[in-house]
């Protein structure tokens, strides 16, 4: 099993998937699931986890190497150039320019991502060679060694702007990988270890798999035909199975890759049950941000005096939160964020400690206040934190822990009706349908709230638009917030609404139904075929979304008939039921 | 003697159009005008028209042998009158010929009965006034909307004076004994109980046409001698269905006129048999045992109950919502108010809503005019919205005028 992310390390939709597969599929297989990163605290006993950062590519031994380059100098050079034009990644290395509409799926850093081409030169006297090409260097060799390619897993990010680089190193390791190992069957996850894939199938012949959790076309439009593009078509037309995540993502799949349909099986994703919790909205919303465990929700103060009156009230301050600060390090999917507490108290630390102004530190938290002053100081000093954001904790019992700036955003609210939009906010999940919707919406109801938590390339001019059309009373833009976070919201929201123009599963949505949220999402989304109870309109149609959401929010038996349904639609929906599928895949493939 | 007692119910409703939201407190016309005009034109042409044309015909050919019953709802009489008068001009033929019974029901074809006795005995009387006018006759047999039916029914109908009333056989009420029987109420010694033969009626309304079934297909002369099979083991054969089984549910080709054209004659051919309307069937039989029903059952689905209409919150929500508003409509004292409540209260408009058999769209999708049961909800609440803020005007005006 070839993925890219796995947790507990910081990972988007394709680490929850690929770990709850993973977990639920190793009762029907032998799996060793080769991931760039995994940390060697987290233990799993279901399956073997590789991460390459922590193997030593000289622990490989000389022989498999060999092996390998001789199975590469048996191609004769025709076929070698011939799969250079086709399948490796050397197609990606030979483009010159980029569409600059390539949204770089988890990856943030627009500009950067093509920087560092990578191209792999298999007659390089040290086997593991690899040229990489810039824009403005083409052709003009860097050799990358194994430390080098040692350095790139142990990076903290598994995308980052070098992604091409280490997919093109994940590909080499791993097929040395793969020499080592016993195994019978490939199955990798998404366009990042596609090439992987195909190289295995190649040199071993084995059958391969591929799981598709999401496709370009989806990404950027319908007509993207990049070089990721044609990285996932490569795969696709290798792979003996294709699995998309959806019978929607399967359409798109036919309709723009060309696949053969009959090597298609749609296989849903699944969900771990979570313990769901219903919230009082708070009778001053600026707690909102303020972390609490699930199930200590107490923990909110209710008095909290605000440092911004209502006139200071712009677009700039709106967004003026921490969270901010995380962005730059954390834009993934905000949807399928998995952290471990402590995760989450290093990396959003003001999340920890947002407590009131007079309400004293619970006991059992000083441990964690203690350790986060240090780690606060620590992104002080590395100019992580900005030193006006926050105040460090003062662990006195009734100082003020932090003056929350962010504060600001949530005098101008009450209990209302919360309108949950959860996800990056980008073209693909439709963030101006939304703000289209709201402006039809309040033209009948003012007693509601859309809560924006995301951050993303469309954030900006969103809140932009949100000001010109003088709608901020309705909008609550959080930025990105925490797994913990996304429950605290989920447990007190009305109606969670996605209107994504292509959405190949929708997880959040799934998750949303699971604290009990009814859903209101497009059509154009896999979920929308498990969910049978969502409300759903096609993603253009903001007629059609303010309709629903006004019913959902007004009218309580449709509410409640939705919510009511929607729990047994929720028990078909487990990684049990994709792991049986796939299984019988691997039967069938492998007899 | 056996008797076979036809009952047909015609019914339509007046649907509502799809109204959004951004329309409350603007528009106050709630009803698809187009679509429901469309639809009777076409029904009538397919079924009423052309079906009572052929009973008036078999009616005349066997000399008044062949009887039948029918309960027309108000608000179906009603888009008659607006959409296609020649329906009733067919159906006064028809009663003029003294062979065919029309049945009393609520005006509105609501579920009035369990929200409120008030409003369930002003529809009541408002049906029995409508046939009179067109027809000349009182009903003197009742049977509520889609036979939604309990003792509590039995004795409030029985106290308005009604001899009879119709309502479903339900095996697990029967419990083994024969629907082909009159029966009494615990509830009142003044009305007798005119049981469904569910079997026997679906073969006609159901499954007629459908070849995967081991009867496939049924003709006259089979029916008839499953009919003639209960000689001496039963007396009234209740087969009691919806009108637009006749060209509508069946159609033509399916050969249901043939059928319908030829059964008179094979039951007839059997000198123990003949038919009744369910008002000489009470006339002729004694009742024959107890059927005690203390919770309501209906006609619908396989669980007979009220399920297909107030099964889920959203339906449980909407009736409530309609209901709770008759004080403050009745005070409005106007007529044309009076009446929008009561096509309000029409039980498809629930029926619409039901998610029982939505996610594998059966018998109830076929039947609504929306996509789904969200959408009859959305559109019903937010015209309910609309009406409420219509009658607290309406209310306001009239304090003002005092």
């Amino acid at each position: 099993m070839l993925g890219w992310e796995f947790p507990p390390l910081l990972t988007g939709g394709l680490g929850i998937a690929c770990y709850g597969l993973s977990k639920a599929l190793a009762e029907y297989a032998d799996l060793t699931v080769i991931v760039p990163r995994s940390d060697p605290e987290f233990k799993i006993n279901q399956f073997n986890l590789i991460g390459l950062n922590h193997i030593k590519l000289e622990d490989m031994s000389r022989e498999q190497t060999e092996i390998i380059q001789r199975q590469n100098q048996n191609l004769n050079l025709a076929e070698i150039n011939r799969e250079r034009a086709d399948n490796d990644y050397h197609k990606f290395a030979a483009v010159h320019e980029i569409s600059a509409d390539f949204d770089p799926y988890p990856v943030k850093s627009l500009g950067k991502l093509y920087s560092g081409m990578v191209d792999f030169d298999s007659s390089h006297p040290e086997g593991s060679g690899y040229t990489t090409t810039t824009h403005t260097q083409h052709k003009k060799s860097i050799v990358l060694n194994a430390a080098e390619a040692e350095a790139l897993f142990s990076d903290m990010d598994v995308y980052g702007p070098n992604i091409m680089r280490k997919v093109a190193a994940y590909t080499e390791v791993v097929c040395k990988l793969a020499m080592t190992l016993d195994f019978d069957l490939i199955h990798a996850h998404d366009w990042i270890t596609y090439t992987a894939a195909v190289r295995i199938k190649k040199l071993t012949g084995k059958p391969m798999v591929v799981h598709v959790h999401s496709l370009e076309t989806d990404r950027v439009d319908t007509n993207a035909r990049n070089t990721v593009f044609e990285i996932e078509r490569n795969g696709m037309l290798a792979a003996d199975r294709v699995l998309p995540v959806s019978n929607f993502t399967r359409n798109n799949i036919i309709a723009n890759y060309g696949i053969d349909p009959n090597k298609l099986v749609t296989v849903y994703n699944g969900i771990a049950p979570v313990k769901a919790y219903k919230t009082d909205k708070p009778a001053d919303i600026k707690s909102v941000m303020q972390t609490v465990n699930p199930g200590q929700a107490d923990l909110i103060n209710s008095d909290f005096t605000p440092t911004v009156s209502r006139a200071d009230e712009t677009a700039d301050n709106l967004i003026d939160l921490p969270a901010e600060i995380f962005h730059s390090r954390f834009s993934l999917e905000p949807d399928f964020i998995y952290r471990s507490k402590d995760e989450i108290y290093k990396t959003v630390p003001y999340l920890a400690t947002a407590l009131d102004k007079t309400k004293s530190v619970p006991n059992q938290s000083k441990a964690d206040l203690q350790e986060l002053r240090i780690s606060n100081s620590a992104m002080l000093e590395s100019g992580q934190l900005d030193p006006e954001m926050i105040k460090l904790p003062d662990l006195g019992a009734n100082e003020p822990l932090y003056d929350l700036k962010a504060a600001n955003l949530f005098n101008s609210l009450n209990p209302e009706k919360w309108v949950v939009f959860l996800g990056r906010v980008t073209r693909q999940k439709s963030p101006f349908m939304m703000l289209e919707t709201a402006r039809k919406l309040v033209k009948k109801m003012k007693n509601v709230k859309f809560f924006v938590a995301g951050t993303g390339d469309q954030l900006g001019s969103l809140k932009q638009q949100v000001e010109v059309e003088g709608l901020q009373e309705y909008f609550v833009f959080t930025g990105f917030i925490s797994k913990a976070e996304v429950g605290l919201l989920l447990s007190r929201a009305d109606v969670y609404f996605m209107p994504s123009i292509s959405e190949p599963f929708g997880l959040s949505a799934v998750e949303a139904a699971q604290f009990d949220v009814p859903c209101v999402i497009s059509k154009q989304s896999g979920v929308a075929e498990l969910l049978t109870h969502a409300l759903k309109a096609n993603f253009w149609d903001t007629d059609k979304f303010s309709d629903l959401l006004y019913a959902v929010l007004n009218f309580d038996g449709i509410k409640e008939t939705i919510v009511g349904h929607t729990r047994n639609d929720l028990k078909a929906i487990t990684w049990q039921n994709a792991a049986k599928t796939v299984s019988e895949i691997y039967t069938e493939l492998i007899s | 003697m056996t008797s076979v007692c036809f009952y047909f119910q015609v019914h339509q409703p007046f649907r509502l159009k799809p109204y959004h939201f951004e329309n409350i407190g603007e528009d106050h016309f709630y009803e698809f005008t187009q679509q429901n005009s469309d639809i009777l034109q076409r029904v009538a042409a397919k079924c009423y028209l052309r079906t009572n044309a052929l009973i008036l015909d078999l009616i005349g050919k066997h000399e008044g042998k062949f009887r039948v019953s029918y309960s027309i709802s108000g608000v179906c009489l009603e888009q008659f009158e607006l959409y296609q008068p020649e329906v009733i001009e067919s159906f006064k033929k028809l009663v003029a010929t003294g062979c065919v019974e029309i049945l009393a029901e609520t005006y509105y074809h609501s579920l009035a009965f369990f929200y409120s006795r008030k409003e369930f005995d002003r529809q009541i009387a408002k049906h029995s006034e409508k046939v009179f006018q067109l027809f000349g006759v009182r009903p003197q047999v009742f049977r509520n909307t889609e036979l939604m039916y309990s003792n509590d029914v039995a004795r409030h109908v029985a106290e308005l004076g009604y001899k009879g009333i119709l309502c479903e056989g339900v095996d697990r009420i029967l419990a083994g004994r024969s629907p082909n029987f009159i029966y009494s109420t615990p509830a009142s010694d003044n009305i007798a109980l005119l049981l469904k033969n569910y079997s026997l009626s679906d073969d006609i309304a159901f499954r007629f046409s459908n070849r995967d079934w081991a009867d496939y297909p049924l003709n006259a002369p089979k029916f008839g001698k499953w009919i003639h099979s209960t000689a001496g083991n039963a007396e009234t054969i209740n087969l009691f269905m919806d009108y637009e089984t006749f060209g509508e549910h069946q159609w033509p080709e399916t050969g249901i006129f043939d059928f319908l054209e030829y059964m008179p004659g094979e039951i007839l051919k059997h000198g123990d048999f003949d038919f009744k309307t369910p008002s000489e069937a009470i006339a002729a039989y004694p009742r024959r045992d107890l059927y005690d029903v203390p919770y309501p059952i209906s006609w619908a689905d396989a669980e007979r109950d009220l399920s297909a209409w107030l099964e889920n919150r959203m339906q449980q929500s909407a009736l409530q919502a309609v209901y709770s508003m008759e004080e403050d409509v009745m005070r409005t004292g106007d007529a044309e108010l009076i009446h929008t409540w009561g096509k309000l209260q029409t039980s498809d408009h629930f029926y619409y809503m039901s998610t029982k058999f939505w996610s594998d769209g059966d018998v109830h999708k076929y039947f609504s005019p929306f996509d789904n049961p969200y959408d009859a909800a959305i559109f019903y609440m937010n015209i309910l919205s609309d009406f409420k803020i219509t009658v607290q005007k309406a209310l306001a005006k009239k304090e003002l005028v005092k």
